[in-house]
């Protein structure tokens, strides 16, 4: 399979070109998109599908998702762009009660294809109002899928997998990563699955479970550690809905220690239901309770390098894992 | 840190609760086996608790006074001779462990709660991790006597595993390729829905058949009731078939899977063109492919492309049936059970009597998407008659 190194959200474009090529069905919808969209990732869009398919709208996300609600039930595949995960509360509405409940509430016959993308996290200064992790949303609300990619091939595959999918699917994009390039695969029908974990990093001492802009930083700590004998397996969930508990299960039961790192608020965030279904289901393969680690639980600040004091560093997962290997 | 070893309350009896009356050796100062080490009140008496071992008293854990559960480690104490940097060295590392990080600590997460590790004077069964509990249980050990080499000092699953020693039951094999591959197939094999119908075979014909020659016969029992099923497959062709998710293939050769069994796996490799044997040649192919798979020089081609499987485990011993689960995607394999003599009616004048005849079981196990009862016992009745020729 021939590969191109590609930014994230370039590679979230082309499964978009891919599968609107193939999928008359599909359209866009955003604000902007129609003129390069958000961060890029709609960039040609427009000139190569036209503005009925590409569709600019003006600032109202409960419209959008609406929209996307009505036209996913009505058969129509909408992809809308978000701009940033934030705004999933102006939208909430739709997304956690129509999106999420309509195919329970009419029997599950009827497919309600719908991606949502919603970029999220911190990039160096957008502010408390557009930095948030709001990817523990979807895990509460039951009837949506939720991807948080970390790497380009996982962006496009991921995207490929939400467009596929008969439940609508929360797709966030982490914005700090939009940037970042990696090999892509270009055949058209590769996907990655939604509900598989990766183990990004295989280790015997305890496990990282991570995801999204955590990914990178876990595995720069697990090298850190690995120096002072401290062996860490570093798992990028890549899904939070379904997550691969099989995966993380498999993992612990290994290495009997486990921590949780995310970008995410620490209270209440991804990281507690993760670490409560450890201490539930294998409760007896653990050497040690399960750590957390996420943003700190206050607003975030603005300046930038408050902002970086305000979420998990390499230093600081590094010390959890220490702190972890010795408990 | 190793070289520490606990210095527990001993167990008196029933007794649970004990207090420190008394240090008899100072730290750092050396005793032999018998001394009296140090003295306890219990609720019933006050005792002096003798060493059970010469050794170095490292460090006193408790104070006069101080109240403990039996089996709580009150000291720590090393061999007799230990060299003093050996035992500072244990003693700072011990230190490194258990003292709580402060500088560098990350305090977002970290509950308000429990520090890392202190190995005070609380009773070590307080520490023990969930993992320990579990394997201490499992494996019988009784980990009060047992010295930690986890952080602090503390009992992990590792060393309850090491105190189990060879005794750890259950022994954990891991799968070997075959076996995952094994399990797998078997998995999706009992996913069909699979019945086997069986017919006694009477062999007195056959053997009778043998004997006529005068010679040593070139083919075995089972290359001669191979060669009669692979004649029978010409007749009833749905028999010898493969199901697809929207056809049935029937096969006119009959490439011939034939089970061997395996110290590590069965394996089932593949006679090519079996149609075009005799039984004689049969019975070399067989025996060499069985060769072949004990020697472990099957090539992947040797295990594919079967059309119908002939399974034989009457030849590892007298099992009464040979039902098997499909070798997919064939439909039908054939079970041959053990070669048994048995009194059997035979007709005799207008009547019948009772002969010891010799008999095997042929089991069809069929794959009831494909194919119905009714063809399979015409098959069977086919391969009877065939054999019971005379």
């Amino acid at each position: 399979m021939s590969h191109e190194v590609m930014g994230y959200n370039a590679a979230m474009g082309l499964a978009l070109v891919e599968e609107m090529r193939a999928d008359d069905s599909i359209f866009v919808i955003g604000q902007g998109v129609a003129t390069g969209g958000w961060f890029g990732a709609e960039k040609g869009l427009a000139s190569e599908f036209g503005t009925e398919r590409v569709i600019d709208c003006g600032i109202s996300e409960a419209f959008e998702a609406g929209l996307a609600a009505g036209a996913a039930i009505a058969g129509m595949k909408p992809v809308v762009n978000m701009g940033f995960g934030d705004f999933a509360l102006i939208a909430g509405d739709e997304i956690y009660h129509k999106l999420a409940k309509w195919r329970y509430m009419h029997g599950l016959d009827v497919p309600m294809t719908a991606v949502i993308i919603f970029p999220i996290g911190t990039m160096g200064g957008a502010g408390p109002e557009h930095s948030s992790c709001t990817e523990v949303l979807g895990m509460h609300f039951p009837g949506l899928k939720v991807v948080v990619p970390s790497t380009a091939e996982d962006a496009k595959g991921l995207m490929k997998s939400a467009l596929r999918e008969p439940n609508p699917v929360l797709f966030h994009s982490v914005q700090g990563l939009g940037w970042t390039r990696g090999a892509v695969p270009l055949d058209p029908e590769f996907t990655v699955p939604i509900g598989k974990a990766a183990i990004r990093r295989k280790g015997a001492g305890l496990t990282i479970i991570t995801y999204g802009s955590m990914v990178s930083r876990s595995l720069d700590a697990a090298e850190l550690v690995a120096k002072e004998g401290i062996d860490c397996e570093v798992i990028d969930l890549r899904s939070l809905v379904p997550l691969d508990w099989d995966c993380v299960f498999g993992s612990v039961r290994k290495t009997h220690r486990a921590m949780v790192v995310h970008e995410a608020f620490l209270t209440a965030g991804p990281g507690a239901e993760i670490a409560a279904r450890i201490q539930e289901s294998i409760f007896f393969d653990l050497e040690a309770p399960v750590m957390r680690l996420g943003a700190r639980d206050f607003p975030l600040t603005q300046h930038a390098d408050l902002e970086a004091l305000a979420i998990p560093s390499t230093a600081e997962i590094a010390a959890v894992a220490r702190r972890l290997a010795t408990t | 840190m190793g070289i520490l070893k606990d210095l527990i309350i001993p167990h008196m009896g029933s007794v649970e609760n004990a207090r420190l009356l008394e240090w008899h050796i100072a730290e750092g100062d050396s005793f032999k086996e018998g001394d009296g080490i140090f003295s306890v009140e219990t609720d019933k008496t006050a005792s002096e608790v003798e060493a059970s071992d010469a050794g170095i008293l490292v460090r006193q854990l408790a104070q006069p006074q101080d109240e403990f559960k039996v089996g709580a480690r009150i000291g720590l104490w090393a061999p007799p001779a230990t060299p003093k940097a050996d035992i500072n060295a244990a003693l700072a590392e011990l230190d490194r462990l258990t003292t709580p990080e402060t500088a560098s600590s990350p305090a977002p997460s970290e509950p308000p709660a429990p520090a890392p590790s202190a190995p005070t004077n609380g009773a070590a069964s307080a520490r023990l991790s969930p993992l320990v509990r579990r394997l201490a249980a499992e494996h019988g050990v009784d980990v009060t006597g047992l010295s930690g080499t986890g952080p602090g000092g503390r009992i992990t699953g590792d060393d309850v595993l090491a105190a189990a020693g060879g005794n750890t039951d259950p022994q954990r094999i891991p799968h070997s390729l075959r076996r995952k591959t094994i399990a797998r197939r078997m998995v999706e094999a009992a996913a069909i829905p699979t019945l086997t119908a069986d017919m006694e075979i009477d062999l007195s014909a056959l053997f009778a058949r043998r004997r006529q020659t005068g010679q040593k016969p070139t083919a075995s029992v089972l290359g001669e009731l191979a060669h009669a099923a692979i004649a029978c497959l010409k007749d009833h062709p749905a028999l010898n078939a493969h199901f697809s998710d929207d056809a049935i293939l029937l096969w006119s050769a009959v490439h011939l899977g034939v089970a061997v069994d395996l110290p590590d796996g069965l394996v089932v490799p593949v006679i090519r063109h079996a149609e075009r044997l005799s039984a004689g040649e049969l019975t070399q192919a067989i025996a060499d492919l069985a060769a072949k798979a004990r020697d472990g020089r099957l090539a992947p081609q040797d295990l594919e492309g079967g059309t119908f499987t002939l399974s034989n485990p009457g030849s590892l011993g007298p099992v009464l049936r040979a039902e098997a689960l499909l070798n997919p995607p064939q439909v039908a394999l054939l079970g041959l059970a053990g070669i048994v003599q048995v009194p059997k009616a035979v007709p005799d004048g207008g009547g019948f009597a009772v002969e010891v005849r010799p008999v095997v079981r042929a089991s069809i196990s069929f794959d009831h998407r494909a194919l119905d009862g009714g063809p399979i016992i015409a098959f069977l009745s086919a391969f009877k008659d065939r054999v019971e020729a005379p």
